[in-house]
């Protein structure tokens, strides 16, 4: 009786363990999207364009 | 062996979750294709965007997924309202199964599980656009829908409980008096 009740524990936390990974995956892939560097670099070189330009005048 | 009620939570936590991923897939092919980017199947889940377009993504989508869950919500309740095995009409009953959807009867057990994995769900959706909200990745209307949605959900879920509970202590007293 007492090994049974243990392996239900167990199997239960499995599931739970389970249950909680279903739950969460769909919305963690909101996360799987990456913002690129590109427009970063951009913003930058706009920034030091605009920085010496500024300079000139 | 297992747990009856996280057997049942499981399997019903299983379309929804698939619906997320096609929901997510389809969205982000859809608005990155319209916008001149290049993205197939292939790449959905590796996809590099500028930040303008991430937070309009995002922000679709969350939005996305708390409608889905709010009409998930919706159509489970409907179901225990109109089409419970407890008090559904007989004529009713024949009418749906003419038109072969008698699937729509359920019990309890099965309405209130599928209520309570689309309202997980719908506050984990609330949860995750609060704190993308917070690092400036989504639009602040996403959080503002998730929180009138949810409690909303919430007040209906409650209701039908009640509703539910009320249904069974009025068979349980026509029992005693019999």
């Amino acid at each position: 009786m007492k090994n049974h009740s243990i392996l239900r524990f167990i199997m239960d936390i499995i599931l739970l363990i389970v249950l909680f990974l279903l739950l969460i995956s769909p919305l963690l892939l909101t996360f799987t999207l990456k913002i690129s560097n590109l427009d970063l670099k951009a913003e930058t070189i706009s920034k030091v364009a605009g920085a010496s330009s500024q300079k000139d005048y | 062996m297992f747990s009856k009620i996280l057997l049942k939570l499981i399997e019903e936590s299983l379309i929804p979750a698939f619906g997320f991923l096609l929901l997510k897939v389809v969205i982000t092919l859809y608005m990155v294709n319209s916008l001149g980017y290049n993205a197939s199947i292939y790449n959905v889940f590796s996809l590099e965007v500028p930040k303008d377009l991430y937070i309009v993504i995002n922000s679709y989508i969350l939005v996305s997924f708390a409608l889905f869950c709010f009409l998930g919500i919706v159509y489970t309740l409907a179901k225990s309202l109109f089409f419970h095995k407890s008090h559904i009409q007989p004529r009713l009953t024949l009418g749906l199964y003419s038109y072969r959807v008698g699937f729509l009867i359920q019990d309890s057990f099965h309405l209130f599980s599928q209520a309570l994995v689309w309202i997980i769900f719908s506050y984990m959706g609330f949860v995750i656009s609060a704190f993308l909200y917070y690092l400036g990745l989504v639009n602040g209307y996403v959080v503002l829908l998730n929180s009138i949605l949810c409690p909303i959900a919430t007040y209906f879920y409650i209701l039908d409980l009640e509703y539910e509970l009320e249904q069974n202590n009025e068979e349980e007293e026509v029992y005693i008096s019999q």
